[in-house]
């Protein structure tokens, strides 16, 4: 099963099996307030297309449970859910020229050809880029920056 | 008008009035005065003596030494008489006519009287041949000390004429002497007395002529040193008269220049006075000009008057105006706030509801997930959830549609305001801009009154000035007619200078010949 997502530019799909859950993202917040455990958000179109521009906020959140810790991946939509799509595995040229293993296929809905995504490949990814450099950041100050940085969609924080 | 010159007297005594010279010559007696002087004492010796001789032949005859005859002695006695009644007519008649001042007829009666007193002498004395011939001497001789020129010779013609007609008639018979018969002693004595009587009056006459000589040389000397002293002032006079002609000369040619500058003058005076004139009726043509335009100025500031109350109404009327638009203005974009807040709270009601909208879609979508999930037995709640999920994408849309139109009426109403704010602030604008017409207006209409009343001044200030310059060229035709008499005296006055310096020159002339 895979949900297909768009961002700013582009539409995405993502696999069922990779998300924890589908939620607004203030709904996402303020649920990983409730239960006291680490969450980071960033926009998914900002990570996948950083020259691209969107007016539209991303207020969707495809969360994604990785080593107790949730991370919120921000989508401008999610817009709908495919039972059986018939996904396509990617060419090997192409599969060796790619630098991160995010994308698993590709599918083609609607004479579209959409991207299916290794949803915890990108949320492992944040996390190994931002371990080092934001490991002696506290969880308060975390909390304040990512409120903070609610619109900041290039600056995505780790908790 | 030219006077004649009025030429200079040389008279400078009053003796040279008298024709003296003249006087001297044709009478030695002087005047008249002295001349009936003499008559006077002259006619009074003759009488002296005729009377003498006729008392002594009277006395003589009575007292009979004469030897007459009683008839004769009677008859002498008569002739003697008759002679002394002669002799007192003619001294009589003369002195009555010195008396009434007829000197020359005194001296007439006097001399032909005794002319014929001696011709009736010659008569009764003896005829032609006796002694009273002798008597003829007398006014012959008397006549050159009175008579003037020829009455000695006139008296010897009227005397010869009478002795040759006594002589004739005697001798013809016609007449005989008295004493012709005589005898004796009375013929001697007869020649005595009359040569006595003729003797005397002619010593007389000697002694007068011989008194009025002297006066004469004395009146002669007196005159000729009167004569010196009015040579001598004559003399001083001619050379004053040299002096004076040379002065005079001087301001003869002093005033001829003066003349011929004064007439030059009083010439370019007159030509200045035209000009002058000329130009002050050029300066009145001008001010009747000025005055016309200053008519037309108060007519056209009155005109501009009565605009300028209609455009201060007109003023007043848009700024009551104004200020109606102005709050009308503020009360619009009270409202259109008013709205843009109210679209404000729709907005937040719509952002609501896309949230509800959205929510719904993902729950409706984490649904389906789950219904799928499910296998067969969550088909039927996926057709639900389907069904809210389209729902809720149908109130998203619907929200999303609301939502812009209502960014439309926000845009809108935000353009309102600031539609309103530039609208009042363009009013307050116009407001002030129709406050400063008012002013400008205002300022406008007090000029105007002031261009009025300057057109007003000027008008009467022309009028005044127009009247000046009437009352100037009045004048200065005047002073023109005064400038052409000036010149035309001048020109009198240099005929006159040029007369007066061609006297001088005569006069210097005269002088020095």
């Amino acid at each position: 099963m895979l949900v297909v997502v768009r961002t700013a530019n582009r539409r995405y799909a993502v696999r069922r099996t990779d998300l924890l859950g589908i939620r607004r993202a203030d709904v996402a917040r303020h649920e990983a307030l409730r239960s006291a455990q680490p969450f980071a958000s960033m926009a998914l179109g900002a990570l996948l297309e950083p020259l691209a521009a969107s007016e539209i906020r991303p207020s969707q959140a495809l969360l994604v449970s990785l080593r107790r810790r949730t991370i919120a991946l921000l989508v401008e939509r999610v817009e709908e859910f495919l039972e059986q799509p018939h996904v396509h595995p990617l060419p090997a040229l192409l599969r060796n020229q790619l630098h991160q293993e995010w994308a698993v296929g590709i599918l083609m809905h609607e004479d579209e050809p959409i991207i299916v995504l290794d949803l915890r490949a990108v949320a492992r990814s944040v996390l190994l880029q931002r371990a080092g450099r934001e490991h002696a950041e506290t969880l308060v100050h975390a909390e304040i920056r990512d409120n903070n940085s609610e619109f900041a969609y290039a600056e995505p924080s780790l908790h | 008008m030219q006077q004649p010159m009025k030429q200079p007297s040389l008279t400078l005594d009053p003796l040279a009035e008298q024709p003296l010279f003249a006087r001297m010559v044709t009478n030695i007696q002087g005047d008249d005065t002295q001349r009936s002087q003499l008559l006077k004492h002259l006619a009074l010796a003759f009488a002296v003596v005729a009377s003498a001789g006729c008392a002594l032949i009277i006395l003589l005859t009575i007292l009979g030494l004469l030897r007459l005859t009683p008839a004769l002695q009677q008859q002498v006695i008569t002739a003697t008489l008759i002679v002394l009644l002669m002799v007192a007519a003619i001294v009589g008649a003369t002195r009555a006519a010195i008396h009434f001042g007829r000197g020359r007829l005194a001296t007439s009666l006097f001399l032909y009287g005794t002319l014929v007193y001696v011709a009736g002498v010659i008569v009764v004395t003896g005829g032609v041949d006796g002694p009273g011939a002798f008597a003829f001497l007398f006014p012959i001789v008397a006549a050159g000390l009175f008579g003037r020129s020829a009455d000695s010779v006139r008296l010897f013609v009227m005397a010869l004429v009478l002795y040759a007609a006594l002589a004739t008639l005697q001798a013809l018979g016609l007449i005989e002497p008295m004493f012709g018969a005589a005898g004796g002693t009375l013929r001697p004595l007869l020649f005595v007395v009359f040569f006595a009587a003729v003797g005397a009056l002619l010593a007389f006459v000697a002694l007068l002529w011989s008194r009025s000589t002297e006066h004469l040389v004395l009146q002669g000397r007196q005159q000729a040193e009167d004569l010196f002293q009015t040579n001598q002032k004559l003399m001083e006079k001619s050379f004053q008269q040299v002096e004076l002609g040379s002065e005079l000369s001087r301001a003869a040619g002093e005033l001829l220049g003066s003349s011929h500058e004064q007439a030059s003058g009083a010439t370019e005076q007159a030509s200045a006075v035209s000009q002058v004139s000329t130009t002050i009726e050029e300066l009145g043509s001008t001010a009747r000009q000025i005055a016309l335009a200053a008519e037309q100025v108060a007519e056209a500031a009155r005109q501009t008057l009565e605009n300028l109350s209609d455009g201060q109404d007109a003023v007043d009327r848009s700024i009551q105006a104004m200020d109606r638009i102005r709050g009308r203005v503020q009360d619009v974009s009270a409202r259109v706030l008013n709205l843009g807040a109210r679209s404000q709270q729709i907005g937040e009601i719509i952002d609501l509801i896309n949230d509800l909208s959205d929510e719904t879609h993902l729950l409706a979508l984490n649904a389906a997930i789950e219904a799928a999930g499910a296998g067969e037995h969550g088909r039927r709640f996926a057709v639900v959830a389907a069904e809210v999920k389209s729902l809720a994408n149908r109130a998203l849309a619907a929200a999303k549609e609301v939502k812009g139109v209502i960014a439309e009426i926000q845009q809108a109403t935000n353009a309102a305001v600031l539609a309103a704010e530039e609208g009042g602030k363009e009013v307050e604008r116009g407001v002030d801009l129709a406050h400063s017409a008012g002013q400008v207006m205002d300022a406008i209409v007090m000029v105007a009154e002031r261009t009025a009343q300057s057109s007003a001044e000027i008008n009467l200030a022309t009028a005044q000035q127009q009247s000046a310059s009437e009352q100037v060229v009045e004048t200065m035709r005047e002073i023109a007619d005064v400038a052409r008499r000036t010149a035309a005296g001048a020109r009198q006055v240099q005929d006159a200078a040029q007369r007066l310096t061609a006297t001088a020159n005569r006069l210097h002339g005269v002088t020095f010949e």
